[in-house]
C-alpha cells in the first residue's frame, strides 16, 4: 500500500471516541470491524477508563490498548463458536436430516447460534443415532487445527493485555483496581492451560 | 508481496502520522526525545494491529503469509510498547 493510500485510508475511518485526549483518534483508527457493535465498544471502553482513571494522553491510550486486547479475546472467541456451530450445521445436512432441503444448514445455524435446540432438530439428530453433544464434538474434532489457531490467537492477547496492565500499573503508580479484568484473565488462562502455546512472557528487555 | 512490518516505521506508510503524535505527547509534557521514541513505538504497534484486523477480515493481501508470522511481530511490537512506556518512569 502507498503511503498516500493508507494514510486516506486510516484517516477515512473515524469514531466517536471518549472524551478524554486520544492518541487512536488522532490516528483514526477503528478498532471495531464491520458489524460489531459500536455503541458496545464505545461503552465499555468508556467504563474502563473510568475504572482507571486514565486522564493523560498516555494512559487513554494504553486503557484503549488493553481495552482492545479483551475485545480481540471476545472476537476470537465468538468466531470459535461460529466455527464449531457452522461445522455441525454441514454435519446435520450430510448425516440426512429429516427436513431435508436447501435450508437446512442455515436453519441449524441460525438456531444453535441462538443458543436454541428445537425438537425437530434433536428428533432428527436422534433418528440418526447423534446427539447435539456428539455432534458437536465431531465438529470440533474435525475443526480442531482452526480452533487451536484461535486459541494461540487468544493466549497471544492474553499476554500483550498483562504487559500493558502491568505497563499502565509501573508507569503511573497505580495499582489497577479492576476486577473484572482479573477475573477476566484468570478465566482465559484456565481455558488455554493445557494449549501448546509458546510460553514465554512478554519481556520487556527485548532489542528493538 | 511483502507484509511490510519489517520495514522501519519512519519509512512506511505510517510516517506521516508521526509528529502528530509527538506533538501530542510533548503538550503533556513529554522531552522531545521520548516523545519520538514513543510515537514510533505507538505507530509500529498500530501497524501490526491493521495488520491483524486485515489479515481477520480475510485479505487475499495477506493469505500467503503464515499465521504464527504476524503474531511475533505484534508480539514484539507490544514488547517495544510497554519497554518504552515503562522507561517513562525512570
Amino acid at each position: 500500500m502507498s503511503q498516500q493510500s493508507l494514510s486516506e485510508s486510516i484517516q477515512s475511518m473515524s469514531i466517536e471516541d471518549v472524551a478524554a485526549p486520544s492518541l487512536t483518534r488522532v490516528l483514526g483508527l477503528v478498532p471495531i470491524l464491520p458489524g460489531e457493535p459500536a455503541d458496545l465498544y464505545r461503552i465499555s471502553l468508556e467504563t474502563l477508563i473510568e475504572e482507571l482513571g486514565a486522564r493523560s494522553v498516555l494512559q487513554v491510550y494504553l486503557a484503549e490498548k488493553i481495552h482492545e486486547c479483551l475485545w480481540w479475546m471476545r472476537r476470537y472467541d465468538e468466531q470459535k463458536r461460529a466455527t464449531i456451530v457452522a461445522r455441525m450445521a454441514w454435519l446435520a445436512d450430510q448425516i440426512g436430516f429429516s427436513m431435508r432441503g436447501p435450508s437446512t444448514q442455515s436453519h441449524v445455524r441460525d438456531t444453535l447460534m441462538a443458543n436454541m435446540v428445537d425438537s425437530k432438530t434433536v428428533q432428527a439428530l436422534k433418528e440418526k443415532g447423534h446427539t447435539i453433544e456428539t455432534m458437536r464434538q465431531e465438529a470440533m474434532e474435525h475443526k480442531r487445527e482452526e480452533l487451536l489457531h484461535l486459541d494461540q490467537q487468544i493466549a497471544l492477547q492474553t499476554k500483550i493485555l498483562a504487559g500493558l496492565q502491568a505497563t499502565y500499573e509501573v508507569a503511573f503508580n497505580r495499582k489497577m483496581n479492576v476486577e473484572r479484568l482479573q477475573l477476566h484473565n484468570a478465566l482465559l488462562r484456565r481455558d488455554v492451560e493445557g494449549i501448546e502455546v509458546v510460553a514465554e512472557e512478554l519481556s520487556s528487555n527485548d532489542e528493538r | 508481496m511483502q507484509h511490510g512490518l519489517t520495514t522501519p516505521v519512519e519509512s512506511s506508510g505510517w510516517a506521516p502520522l508521526q509528529q502528530s503524535l509527538e506533538t501530542l505527547l510533548e503538550s503533556e509534557g513529554m522531552e522531545t526525545s521520548q516523545a519520538r521514541n514513543l510515537a514510533l513505538c505507538i505507530l509500529n504497534y498500530e501497524r501490526n494491529l491493521h495488520y491483524q484486523r486485515e489479515r481477520y477480515l480475510g485479505s487475499e493481501r495477506h493469505a500467503q503469509h503464515k499465521p504464527g508470522h504476524e503474531a511475533r511481530y505484534l508480539k514484539r511490537a507490544a514488547n517495544q510498547l510497554i519497554k518504552q512506556c515503562k522507561s517513562l518512569k525512570n
